[in-house]
């Protein structure tokens, strides 16, 4: 389980969370919206290590991750698989050697049995024979899946999706989100979605957090979130543009 | 303009060279450290050693081959005019293993290696594959930038090796069949001006300036930023950066060193 208390960070004069108080619950797909420039990938970061807080503490399984060294963030980090927006495959490697990225960095497993995982996680996001096709070769939509592969390549407990479907059309966006759910029903993990598409949104949610202000304004299951009355909110997820948001800002 | 806003406009000149110069010094350190570090990624050393090499033969081939023509060409008819023409063997070999050797290859190189180093690492920065490396628990320095430094530090003393020899056989094609210069003292010269040590001087040399035209390319690709533009600019100031620092680092060398 992941732990914010009282999680502050500033950039400058612009303060991007202000003593947020959050918990990713093992198991359970989480996603967190707001709008651009809200801290959503801020959060990603701190939960990374690639950020500090500047003043309260982000538990990892109970351990204060402030503690951690260098070395203790890289073993942490073994935990974690992520999907970037843009897929980020290296694309001086194929399909294959992407997949496999991990596992060779990280594990003694003979080629033999990488070779079974990839494709098995390669079919697992329906993908099959393309293990030798360059990744710049790949439509938007398989790439994501290819992502999608390798984030979940070494079996992680936390799996991070920064916007997984921006970009894509909304039928290859429905079957990413149940590339979403399908994976996580398999492996149990706990996944953490950073996410503008609503309709995705109220597809894989098991809780959804809005960020706005620094603050966490909800934090509550997709059902609460659907007949919650709080304005920003429901602006947010209907698109309107009367409503408590500045739409110049 | 005030006099506090000068202040406040050098000190903030002031603050960001010297935050320029911490992640020179930081990356230099971190990325000579993690070669000595696990893992030794056999496959990426091997890759950059090919490109940085194998790849720049021709390229080399043809640099060492026109300049030592040019050079024996032009020498031949100076020389003559002192009726010691019989010393272009010697003076071209000493010329082509103390400087222009390494320079050239040096800079042949820079154009063709730094710009495609910034390119690469700038690229996988915009595209958020650096931050993928570092997701995977895999450190970035010694994936990327290590293996090409010792590439880098490799391979420019054998390709001004390569340059010197070119430039010695058309050196004597010129020379010995076309300006009639007597073959046996051509070659003797060459024993006589250029002793092993020379030799090993400007080697010790161009492994500098490999040392140096990876490591900026390396850094302007590692912290490239603002997307196509922000790669294209890092690629252009590799090159110029690297191509001045060669000059440069050429003069002190030649000035204390040898």
């Amino acid at each position: 389980m992941i732990e914010f208390k009282q999680v502050s960070k500033s950039f400058g004069s612009l303060c991007v969370l202000d003593k947020v108080d959050l918990t990713f619950p093992t198991g359970e797909i989480t996603v967190i919206m707001g709008r651009s420039g809200a801290g959503k990938s801020v959060i990603l970061k701190h939960i990374l290590g690639f950020l500090r807080p500047d003043s309260g503490s982000i538990y990892l399984d109970g351990q204060n991750t402030a503690d951690f060294t260098g070395r203790q963030w890289q073993e942490a980090r073994k935990r974690f698989g992520m999907l970037f927006q843009d897929s980020a495959l290296f694309d001086s490697l194929n399909v294959w050697e992407n997949v496999a990225f991990p596992l060779l960095e990280h594990t003694k497993k003979s080629r033999e049995e990488i070779d079974v995982i990839v494709k098995e996680k390669l079919r697992l996001v329906g993908l099959h024979n393309i293990e030798q096709k360059m990744t710049s070769s790949l439509s938007g939509g398989m790439r994501k899946r290819v992502a999608l592969a390798r984030a979940i390549a070494m079996d992680p407990e936390f799996v991070l999706f920064d916007e997984p479907t921006s970009g894509l059309d909304p039928i290859v966006t429905h079957v990413i989100d149940d590339l979403i759910l399908q994976t996580q029903k398999r492996t149990k993990c706990t996944y953490i979605v950073i996410t503008h598409d609503i309709t995705a949104l109220f597809r894989i949610a098991d809780r959804i957090i809005m960020v706005y202000d620094g603050k966490i304004i909800v934090n509550a299951t997709k059902e609460e979130v659907r007949n919650t009355d709080n304005p920003l909110v429901q602006q947010f997820i209907k698109g309107d543009l009367e409503g408590p948001f500045d739409i110049y800002y | 303009m005030t006099p506090i806003k000068y202040t406040e406009k050098i000190g903030d000149f002031v603050i960001k060279e010297i935050s320029v110069f911490g992640k020179i010094i930081f990356l230099l350190l971190v990325s000579v450290q993690q070669i000595f570090y696990r893992p030794f990624r056999r496959k990426e050393y091997f890759r950059h050693l090919e490109f940085i090499g194998n790849q720049s033969i021709l390229l080399v081939l043809l640099t060492g081959f026109t300049v030592g023509a040019i050079l024996t060409l032009q020498l031949t008819l100076t020389l003559s005019q002192f009726r010691s023409e019989s010393l272009v063997g010697g003076v071209v070999a000493l010329i082509m293993a103390k400087e222009m050797g390494p320079l050239l290859a040096a800079l042949m190189i820079n154009g063709r290696v730094a710009s495609a180093i910034a390119a690469e690492i700038g690229t996988m920065r915009v595209t958020e594959q650096i931050d993928a490396l570092e997701v995977m628990s895999v450190n970035a320095v010694q994936y990327l930038i290590s293996p090409r430094l010792v590439a880098g530090i490799c391979m420019l003393p054998c390709m001004t090796m390569i340059v010197n020899m070119t430039a010695m056989i058309a050196s004597y094609v010129v020379a010995v069949p076309l300006m009639k210069i007597d073959q046996a003292i051509f070659f003797s010269r060459i024993e006589t001006f250029v002793p092993v040590s020379t030799l090993m001087g400007g080697l010790f040399k161009s492994a500098v300036f490999g040392f140096l035209l990876t490591f900026i390319g390396c850094y302007k690709g590692y912290f490239a930023r603002n997307g196509a533009k922000g790669v294209g600019q890092a690629t252009t100031q590799a090159v110029v950066i690297g191509s001045v620092l060669i000059l440069i680092a050429d003069y002190f060398i030649g000035a204390f060193f040898q």
